[in-house]
């Protein structure tokens, strides 16, 4: 049967062979082309998934120029759009217009522009490919001209306030830091807080006119027995600082000293209730006193250990902060949280190196080859 | 006439492929968006970007898309059928990362455990385990850190102990150089500003304690053991009005150990040691 057929039938079955083939090869070499290597298990799924994507592009799109679900609101700004005006329209507060800021990636509203507006926090902790969002802690101690190192001058305090402001940085009070630590509430990219321990004069005399001037809030640590001494603030002064609404006061241990240590011959019940004291009593004395409630502590020279965190919890305190340098994620442990300290011989250079806002500790070529 | 059937078919087989596969290779690179000035919602972008987050094996911001998608366009089902597999997909990968994350936790790999529990925070940021585990990572970490420092302020209060100790021992000596670095200073000038500070406001208790925390780091400051001495014979001697004799003696004892050849100070210790008898 083969050897009767024609020559002009044998010819368009080669042709038709061989467009077969150079079709499938074209076919498959295509397919090659969109898979992606996601791992063993994953890959048929994923692949599926993209090529499923490739059929997908929708025809006639619809021209909308507002939608909204209980996750997002997408609209079409209009003229006169602000930022907190479409965030207290949608979100209900004013001050959350930093979530509309952030999720657009801008930082003011022009009219005629897309803008999503997420309903719900998606991203607590902050994470993104280029690393995990931290919050530096500032912690300053003296202002004005010192003798020693832990004195920052009022121009430099000045100076690095204005820097915070030109480079929009979102000054926070450092009891708002609770719910970030509980994934509860994310915070704007740039946050970060700034505190003054010990209480000294100069608190009330050079940073906290600077502070209102920036309306920057700040948290205080003073510690009890030193509060009304010569170069203390009085008493006084912290209840106007306090009633501002920018300073925070907590506490910072009764006498100042090192928690962490165990005098000698100190037995174990000794140690704890001399802990217990330095706690318990600046609370009672700033209550009395200020007729606050502290909630955060800050261990003199930094320095803490799990006796100290233990009877913090039993207190009710929510947070304690260290003096190891570096910023906190979210995974940060509340009561070990890190302060960088912002010395007198510090330039301008130093002090934008300490606002370290992303944790670049890993990227996501790393979580890549960790599939 | 048989084979020219076939041969038709698989034309006709070859065509249909041909228009598949044109099909399937439609553009999914991503487009200029003309976002400066919209008058209307553009959802090319957004599919665009969706296919990039993909592409770039970004899932979570992917999936974002997707959702943006579907707010824009609820009844649409390609959009929902789209966030169904990406869901499914994140969690079969979650499932595979956490299985070798344990393991680095096991074997105590921390590193290791925490870059992976970080990839799942890139797939889905708010999975509860995965914070969990960051957040003990963390802490032992720091707890470590804190036990470090604590145990090197042991070392060096027992190296001031010591040379004190060799310093009473060997009284015509002079003691061994005790070197202090930086922070160390300005925390025992801490300690000594405090104390003075009680001192004035008549906190003697308080400055005793502040000035001989002082005085480890710094055992010959001619002041400082000044106005401890002083300190303590002011204490000794409300103590002794109170009528407490006592503690009265204790801080004259303490006064005369401080300054030995001070005739006042034996004087008045005597004083508080006859009160003893009287009393």
């Amino acid at each position: 049967m083969k050897k009767n057929l024609p020559i002009k039938n044998k010819l368009i079955r080669c042709i038709s062979l061989l467009l077969f083939s150079v079709i499938f090869i074209a076919l498959i070499s295509g397919c090659a082309g969109v898979t992606i290597s996601h791992g063993s298990s994953n890959q048929n799924s994923a692949s599926n998934l993209q090529s499923e994507t490739k059929n997908t592009t929708p025809q006639n799109l619809p021209k909308l120029t507002f939608a909204k679900n209980d996750e997002f609101v997408v609209l079409i700004s209009k003229k006169g759009d602000t930022l907190e005006s479409l965030a207290l329209t949608y979100l209900g507060d004013i001050k959350k217009s930093w979530v509309i800021a952030d999720f657009n990636n801008i930082t003011k509203i022009t009219a005629k522009r897309e803008i999503i507006i997420p309903l719900k926090s998606h991203n607590t902790i902050g994470i993104t490919q280029e690393g995990v969002q931290a919050i530096p802690i500032l912690c300053y101690h003296r202002f004005g001209k010192g003798h020693t190192k832990l004195a920052v001058s009022e121009e430099k305090f000045k100076q690095q306030m204005q820097y915070l402001k030109d480079n929009n940085f979102n000054v926070i009070p450092l009891r708002d830091l609770y719910a970030f630590l509980e994934n509860k509430s994310p915070l704007p990219k740039k946050t970060v807080i700034i505190t003054i321990d010990d209480g000294y004069k100069s608190t009330y005399e050079i940073a906290f006119p600077i502070l209102k001037a920036f309306n920057f809030p700040a948290t205080l640590f003073l510690y009890t027995d030193f509060t009304g001494a010569r170069d203390a603030v009085s008493w006084k002064q912290a209840k106007k600082m306090l009633a501002s609404g920018l300073i925070d006061i907590q506490s910072h241990s009764k006498t100042h000293p090192n928690m962490s240590l165990k005098k000698d011959n100190e037995t174990n019940t000794m140690y704890k209730k001399r802990i217990n004291t330095e706690i318990e009593t600046p609370e009672k004395e700033i209550e009395r006193r200020l007729k606050y409630k502290t909630s955060i502590f800050a261990y003199p020279y930094g320095d803490t250990n799990e006796s100290i965190i233990n009877i913090l919890e039993k207190n009710n305190y929510t947070l304690g902060v260290t003096v190891q340098p570096g910023s906190n994620t979210a995974f940060s442990p509340p009561y070990m949280l890190k302060r960088t300290m912002i010395f007198g011989d510090h330039d301008i250079k130093d002090f934008s190196n300490s606002l370290v806002v992303l944790d670049k500790n890993f990227t996501h070529q790393d979580i890549s080859q960790r599939k | 006439m048989k084979f020219r059937k076939r041969e038709q078919l698989l034309i006709i087989y070859a065509a249909l492929i041909i228009s598949l596969n044109a099909c399937t290779s439609i553009k999914t690179e991503p487009q200029p968006s003309s976002d400066l000035s919209l008058d209307y919602i553009n959802i090319q972008r957004h599919i665009d970007s969706a296919n990039i987050y993909f592409k770039a094996h970004d899932f979570y911001h992917s999936l974002i898309q997707w959702k943006i998608l579907h707010s824009i366009q609820p009844n649409n089902t390609q959009y929902k059928n789209r966030i169904k597999v990406l869901n499914r997909l994140i969690e079969r990968r979650i499932k595979n990362i956490l299985k070798n994350a344990n393991l680095a936790l096991k074997s105590n790999n921390t590193k290791s455990a925490k870059t992976r529990f970080l990839a799942i925070l890139m797939l889905k940021p708010n999975d509860p385990n995965a914070i969990q585990q960051l957040k003990i990572i963390e802490a032992n970490k720091e707890t470590k850190k804190q036990a470090r420092k604590t145990k090197k302020y042991l070392l060096k209060r027992q190296q001031a102990q010591n040379i004190n100790a060799s310093k009473k021992q060997l009284n015509s000596l002079k003691p061994r150089a005790f070197k202090l670095n930086k922070q160390d200073h300005e925390q025992s000038l801490f300690y000594l500003e405090l104390g003075l500070e009680l001192f004035d406001k008549k906190n003697w208790r308080g400055s005793i304690r502040e000035i001989n925390k002082y005085l480890t780091t710094n055992p010959s400051d001619k002041k400082a053991i000044n106005i401890l001495i002083t300190s303590h014979i002011n204490l000794s001697k409300i103590f002794e009005d109170r009528g407490h004799v006592e503690p009265a003696i204790q801080h004259m004892e303490d006064a005369v150990s401080l300054e030995a050849t001070k005739k006042s100070l034996h004087f008045q210790l005597k004083k508080c040691q006859v009160l003893r008898l009287m009393n």
